[in-house]
């Protein structure tokens, strides 16, 4: 067959054949994650889940439930206002009535607590699946207007 | 049909049944389809369905994993693809030289042939397996990927590893040639 001098027929013939399988390998694990989550309705983690509101109070609602952080600030009776980013996730705007402040420069962020410290989040709440006895504090930061890095909590 | 094509369509029904019934713990990995489409590829397409269609007539009936008859049918005729596209090959190739630096462009062209094939193959039996058993095609695709994807990539190396030395074996050892279809 003429064809097969052509060396990018026979690579175009392998590219097909690994886009088909790999194609069949990823719907087959979509489905077994969609399946999977939908019948355990997300999986209820324990958490230690705190918010602190930068005046020096701070509380603990330790053994709270959920899948994602966002489910656990609901599960734990919190008023959480946010605004949808789309694919991005949820940007938390206001906790419990407290509401970020643009003049005061003051913004809520999510940090978990690591052999160094606290660490920032590094996703929105709704997207973040907490892993068991983690423990995650709700800061109200100051955020410098110069570099825009957020206060940890102390 | 001269008896010594009967002959060997027989000889590869018996070979392909019998790598089936060894290979029956092995879900979706089997050399019946690399039979069939060497049976094509050098006796010609007819030759090659038949070995197919009687092939499964054995195994399919007696088959460890429960006999559907119209599943049973699906994969009877679903099976002669093979067959077919090795004759159609087969046609094409006779001026290959297999001895050449084009052997490993065959063996890749050959592996390919084997996973479209088997793609057909199983697309084929998944419709009439997702008709039969009332289950939405999509969902019938997606649960079977896993043996869809081994299926395709165990025949495509079987196809790229075993068509060239088997085939230039035959071609020495029986003269194919004399029986007529693969002629150069």
């Amino acid at each position: 067959m003429a064809f097969l001098r052509n060396k990018w027929a026979i690579v175009a013939l392998v590219t097909l054949c690994w886009a088909i399988a790999t194609s069949f390998t990823t719907g087959y694990y979509y489905y077994q994650y969609t399946d999977l989550t939908s019948r355990i309705g997300g999986a209820p983690i324990p958490i230690n889940l705190g918010i602190d509101h930068g005046n020096g109070t701070r509380q603990w609602f330790n053994g709270t439930i959920g899948a994602t952080l966002y489910d656990t600030m609901i599960r734990a009776g919190w008023d959480v206002e946010s605004t949808s980013f789309g694919v991005l996730g949820l940007y938390v705007t206001s906790i419990n009535g407290l509401a970020e402040s643009a003049e005061e420069f003051r913004y809520w962020g999510w940090w978990t607590w690591t052999e160094y410290g606290w660490s920032h989040g590094g996703s929105s709440c709704d997207k973040y699946i907490v892993s068991a006895d983690e423990t995650i504090i709700w800061y109200y930061s100051y955020c410098d207007p110069e570099t825009w890095e957020m206060t940890p909590p102390p | 049909m001269n008896t010594v094509r009967v002959a060997i369509i027989i000889f590869f029904v018996a070979l392909g049944i019998a790598t089936n019934y060894v290979l029956v713990g092995v879900p979706n990995v089997k050399f019946m389809d690399f039979i069939v489409f060497i049976g094509g590829f050098c006796f010609g397409p007819v030759v090659g369905a038949l070995i197919a269609i009687l092939t499964w007539a054995v195994y399919g009936v007696i088959n460890p994993y429960g006999f559907v008859p119209q599943v049973w049918l699906a994969t009877m005729f679903s099976e002669t693809i093979y067959g077919l596209v090795g004759g159609f090959l087969g046609r094409n190739f006779v001026s290959a030289d297999f001895h050449s630096r084009q052997g490993l462009k065959l063996s890749i062209f050959f592996g390919t042939v084997g996973f479209i094939s088997t793609l057909i193959y199983d697309i084929t039996t998944n419709f009439v397996y997702a008709y039969v058993f009332n289950v939405p095609i999509i969902l019938a695709l997606i649960l079977g990927a896993p043996f869809t994807v081994l299926h395709e990539l165990s025949n495509a190396a079987i196809f790229s590893i075993g068509s060239i030395p088997v085939i230039v074996t035959l071609k020495k050892l029986w003269e194919v040639r004399k029986v007529g279809v693969s002629k150069k």
